[in-house]
């Protein structure tokens, strides 16, 4: 959320987004949250993941997955397969896979597309 | 760890040294603990500039970014801390009826790491103004404690329309280093009408309204490897070009993005049309009418038309805001900056 920053006056030095808890932390005393809130400020750094980080998100279904000659699943895999990282954000990835989900594979596409990316499943 | 993403970077850029070990990019403030030693560069952004909205008559200036802070091969051991604070993003604007409202400035972005602390400042809202000119808000300068600062890309300026009302586009990010006239948003400089210029590319201007000009003037964005095409009168179809020169919107092969980017982004492409989104890097344009987005870390084209009520501005991709103008008997908007954003790279000692 938006937060301001106060100096000894109390005017406002500076803007930041943090939660309160990091804002007490770093500015003990220092800082009030801001009257207006804008949906602009959630993040939007591109959230990229390699194409095996990618396949590894299928979890327990992932051989099943790129074994699967039907011609749905192999254009979702291929399509994958071509791209240099995956970017968890684009929209058309909800829709493959839920053709995925269509061939009958389990798999979870909120965690997917929802889980933290950690630093091996970087491009 | 990835080790392609650790042969690209190995060696390369900086004084960072080996291989990849982990890559953080920070959004919001906290604190970052790294999990071995190793050499870490750092990339601070201010947060960028919102922009601003002019209701029936007045010109709006584009917004400017936030200044970008390099450091490079920072000594860290296992459990050192970084403590990073993400300024914000200027906040929107409205302007409800015959009015015209400046945007709101951004807020300064900071990390602490291994006794230094490195500071990028803000890049400043749109500039509305009653008369002409309207000129462009310089982009964020002044940080300290980085090995390199960059400063952030000004808002194009409406210096001189018969029109009565106009506003241009804004400023793009020194993610590229450039120089900062390099990434201003387009200006409106005409002795006819002129109502809308584009926005910047990380590596080029974006185009402005020039010559005799005309109210259906609509110049190109700028790409990642210069600027968009002027316009005297008409629509450019051309746009400003990507990384490796070509006229497109779309990012050059993988291979050249990887050796070119230090930091794990995609802003290799070029500048957006009136018809056309931009591509990552590009700065985006309107034509009044159709809806396009802008390239990550470019600057949004100026938008909206004099007669049309309640009109929306082209939203900000990582960068700044974007000003908008329409009809004084309806609203419209300056659109939020982007907050800043803190890259760490841990790398092999």
């Amino acid at each position: 959320m938006r937060i301001e920053i106060l100096n000894a006056s109390g005017e406002v030095n500076n803007t930041i987004i943090a939660t309160p808890e990091v804002a007490e932390q770093q500015f003990p005393g220092m800082w009030r949250v801001c009257a207006t809130q804008d949906e602009h400020d959630a993040p939007k750094s591109p959230r990229y993941i390699s194409v095996g980080a990618f396949y590894d998100r299928f979890g327990a279904a992932k051989y099943a997955i790129l074994a699967d000659e039907s011609p749905e699943v192999r254009a979702v895999v291929r399509d994958a397969s071509v791209r240099k990282y995956i970017d968890l954000d684009n929209p058309a990835l909800p829709a493959g896979l839920a053709k995925l989900q269509a061939a009958g594979h389990d798999i979870d596409p909120a965690l997917i597309l929802g889980d933290p990316i950690l630093a091996e499943e970087l491009p | 760890m990835s080790s392609f993403y650790s042969d690209f970077f190995g060696g390369g850029g900086g004084a960072g040294g080996g291989g990849v070990l982990a890559m953080y990019m920070v959004s919001q403030s906290q604190t970052v603990t790294f999990p071995q030693r190793g050499k870490v560069d750092v990339l601070v952004i201010g947060g960028h500039g919102g922009g601003g909205a002019a209701g029936g008559t007045g010109f709006v200036s584009g917004a400017s970014t936030g200044e970008c802070a390099f450091a490079y091969g920072i000594t860290v051991a296992g459990g050192d801390t970084a403590v990073v604070t993400i300024g914000a993003g200027g906040a929107a604007v409205t302007a409800s009826g015959a009015v015209r409202v400046s945007g709101n400035n951004g807020g300064d972005s900071q990390c602490v790491i291994a006794g230094r602390t490195i500071i990028a400042k803000a890049g400043r809202g749109a500039v509305a103004s009653t008369t002409k000119p309207a000129t462009g808000p310089r982009g964020g300068f002044g940080g300290t404690g980085g090995d390199v600062h960059i400063e952030g890309g000004p808002g194009g300026s409406v210096i001189a329309t018969s029109s009565v009302i106009a506003v241009a586009g804004s400023g793009a990010v020194g993610i590229l280093q450039t120089m900062p006239s390099q990434r201003a948003g387009g200006d409106i400089n005409t002795t006819g009408a002129g109502e809308r210029s584009a926005g910047a590319g990380v590596g080029g201007k974006g185009g402005s309204v020039t010559g005799s000009g005309a109210a259906a003037a609509v110049p190109t964005g700028g790409g990642s490897g210069g600027p968009g095409v002027d316009s005297n009168s008409g629509v450019v179809s051309v746009p400003g070009p990507n990384f490796i020169g070509q006229l497109q919107q779309a990012s050059p092969a993988p291979l050249l993005q990887y050796v070119a980017s230090q930091w794990g982004l995609d802003v290799f492409g070029g500048g957006g049309t009136g018809a056309l989104s931009a591509g990552p890097g590009g700065g985006s344009s309107s034509n009044g009418s159709t809806v396009v987005t802008t390239g990550y870390m470019g600057g949004p084209g100026g938008n909206g038309q004099p007669g049309t009520t309640n009109t929306t501005p082209l939203a900000a991709n990582g960068g700044a805001g974007g000003s908008c103008m329409a009809s004084g008997a309806g609203s419209t908007s300056g659109s939020a900056g982007a907050a800043g954003l803190v890259i760490l790279v841990l790398k092999e000692a």
